[in-house]
């Protein structure tokens, strides 16, 4: 419009110009000028009037655009009023469900860790308490039972040999006894002897009368030493025999104990083997279920250990919620600066370039951009470990 | 013992202490002067003599010569002796016909010596014992009981023993 | 005797999961939830390895582990820093502020054992 103007303008005066500047050099044709510059005035004048008209058709034009494009900014304001009362209402409750979504999971995976670890050190503890059983039950402690039992029962072997011998001894005894009778019998026989021996020496002493009575005494005394040793021959025989009688009966009760022995040790030495044999299957059987309750054990604690290692998640979701709602926070108070101050813009560049400085982890970034390859080589993926 | 005079028994005066040999047969308590006995010896081998009477057991060697031994318990009862281990043979000095023979008594057991004063001696009694009469010359006191002191010659009589078993029996025959 | 290591994390499930790992390893274990509660309670111990998160409340894991570098009885004391914290950058300031090692989590506690092996005082 403005060159337009500018035509119209400059156009008519430099048409004045010219026909000015040729009636002053051709002043013989002044009139012809003056019929030019009349004609010139009337094109001019006409165009003018045209010209005049189309710009007041604009003007009209404009004015109703003018008109259309002040109630289109009422619509847009009212849009914009809008906008910021959803981000002003709206994103707090957003904020406050992502507020309390993270504290919950939080707290329940918390939880979840606390009583998991508590079920980790009862398994650890049972499993040390079940090992060191274990080690002092297994089959070395058994051994040794077995061992004492068997030496007890060696003794009882050694202690009915022992016995045997003894009754052998006893045996033995008795032809001892026999020796003994032969010689009570001839105590008696000598005494006897001697007995008439002292008679006929008193016989004889009788017959020497007065000669003889020395030889009476001792005579007589030689009968009464006979008579006790034929006493003491009779004593000796009586009590050999009630020897020999209490030894038959002990050697009689002694055979019968030792058969009975005999048989008791043979029984016995059957149960014992029985009741070890029986001990050491039961025992076995104790120690294998005992091992594959540990292995069970192990496999639970290994489980429950990885489940908590799984957890982790929680604290990466965590910060992430919490970068988040950081983000919706100074989102937030550029909005509302914005909103008072209509010749402040919001920078969309910078605020994603902010979020960006204050990721963490690796799925941040990737979820930033998905189509950015740059994100690996920047950062470092979960369970690296680097040493400086 | 100073009183003491060889003889025969029963012979001795009165007051005297006499010594006897007493033994036992049938159970029996007897006792013969001790004078009258030469020896005891023990029940040795024996040869019997045929046709000799039951009560003469046999003959055995002392010392060369030849002694008749009477069985006393068959002399006094009819009862054969069963010899034991305590048999004893006592040998006596016999009057016969004026000299003195050594003769051999059986006897079950012989017991000791004793001294029995002629106190507490006295006669036979007539009833009350097993055996005859005449076999006993008297009966002795001793303590509580009583001791049959024999009558050596009429146990040792040669009438009697010399008969022979014949003679014994035709005897026996006449009597019945 | 067992070796001590202080394990420094606000979240306590990452707290148990360390500490389970290094008690089954036969360590003694000190746990604090920021630099503040971990500097108050190693004073006076022998610690022999540092593990410490770096994004905490009170006192993060960088300023952590400046202090103590600064102090005369830890400066030798080697820290890993197990992080979320996945960045080049982090991990260049860790290492400058005098970290041994840099664990991003999730980690596995077979690596972290492995870490630890290398690592803890004799």
């Amino acid at each position: 419009m403005d060159g337009e103007l500018k035509v119209y303008l400059v156009t008519p005066f430099i048409i004045a110009v010219l026909l000015g500047a040729g009636a002053v050099f051709f002043d013989a044709y002044i009139p012809y000028f003056a019929v030019l510059w009349a004609v010139a005035g009337a094109v001019i004048g006409l165009m003018f009037y045209n010209k005049l008209k189309q710009i007041s058709t604009r003007n009209r034009e404009i004015e109703i655009e003018l008109k259309e494009l002040q109630q289109q900014s009422q619509v847009n304001s009212r849009v914009e009023d809008q906008h910021r009362q959803v981000w002003e209402q709206i994103v707090p409750v957003w904020q406050r469900h992502l507020i309390s979504s993270r504290d919950l999971s939080e707290g329940a995976i918390n939880e979840l860790s606390a009583r998991f670890s508590h079920l980790v050190t009862l398994i650890v503890d049972t499993r040390n308490v079940a090992l060191a059983h274990q080690q002092t039950d297994n089959g070395e402690g058994f051994a040794h039972d077995k061992k004492m039992l068997t030496t007890f029962f060696n003794r009882l072997k050694d202690y009915d040999a022992a016995t045997d011998k003894l009754f052998d001894k006893i045996e033995s005894l008795q032809g001892f006894t026999n020796d003994l009778d032969q010689m009570a019998l001839a105590v008696a026989n000598i005494a006897e002897q001697t007995n008439m021996l002292a008679l006929n020496a008193a016989i004889e002493a009788a017959r020497a009368g007065d000669a003889g009575r020395g030889f009476a005494v001792v005579a007589q005394e030689v009968r009464e030493l006979s008579s006790q040793s034929g006493g003491t021959g009779e004593q000796i025989a009586h009590k050999v025999s009630e020897v020999k009688a209490v030894m038959g009966n002990i050697l009689e009760s002694a055979n019968k104990a030792r058969d009975q022995e005999d048989e008791t040790l043979d029984q016995g030495e059957s149960y014992i083997n029985e009741v070890i044999e029986h001990l050491e299957n039961l025992a076995r059987e104790l120690i294998t279920e005992g091992e594959s309750l540990l292995q069970v054990n192990q496999q639970i604690q290994q489980q429950i250990e990885q489940v908590l290692v799984e957890l982790q998640f929680q604290d990466r979701v965590s910060q992430i919620l919490s970068q988040v709602l950081t983000s919706m926070d100074s989102l937030s108070v550029q909005l509302r600066q914005a909103s008072e101050d209509h010749s402040m813009t919001i920078d969309v560049n910078g605020v994603l370039a902010q979020m960006k400085t204050n990721y963490t982890t690796v799925e941040e970034h990737r979820q930033h951009n998905p189509k950015d390859t740059q994100v690996d080589n920047e950062s470092a993926a979960g369970g690296s470990i680097n040493f400086f | 013992m100073g009183n003491i005079v060889a003889g025969q028994p029963g012979s001795v005066e009165s007051e005297e202490t006499l010594q006897y040999l007493t033994f036992t047969v049938l159970g029996e308590l007897m006792a013969i002067g001790i004078l009258d006995v030469k020896e005891i010896i023990e029940v040795g081998s024996m040869t019997r003599i045929p046709m000799t009477l039951d009560c003469i057991r046999g003959v055995i060697n002392l010392r060369g010569n030849v002694v008749p031994v009477i069985d006393l318990r068959s002399r006094l009862a009819d009862q054969p002796s069963v010899l034991s281990k305590r048999s004893c043979i006592v040998l006596v000095q016999v009057k016969v016909e004026e000299e003195y023979q050594t003769m051999g008594m059986l006897v079950d057991m012989v017991n000791e010596i004793l001294e029995i004063p002629e106190t507490d001696l006295q006669k036979a009694p007539d009833f009350g014992t097993d055996i005859d009469n005449e076999f006993i010359d008297k009966m002795a006191r001793y303590h509580d009981e009583f001791i049959i002191l024999l009558n050596i010659a009429r146990v040792f009589s040669i009438d009697d023993l010399s008969a022979t078993k014949v003679q014994q029996h035709l005897a026996l025959d006449n009597l019945s | 005797m067992a070796k001590t290591i202080l394990v420094v994390d606000d979240s306590m499930s990452i707290r148990q999961v360390v500490s389970i790992a290094l008690k089954g390893a036969g360590y003694d274990v000190i746990e604090a939830c920021d630099g503040k509660d971990a500097l108050a309670k190693m004073t006076g111990q022998k610690i022999h390895l540092i593990i410490s998160d770096v994004n905490m409340p009170n006192m993060d894991g960088i300023t952590f582990l400046k202090q103590v570098k600064a102090s005369p009885k830890y400066k030798f004391t080697p820290v890993i820093m197990l992080t979320t914290e996945a960045g080049r950058d982090k991990m260049a300031e860790g290492k400058a502020a005098g970290a041994k090692a840099w664990v991003v989590k999730p980690f596995q506690p077979p690596q972290m054992l492995d870490a630890v092996a290398k690592l803890v005082l004799p």
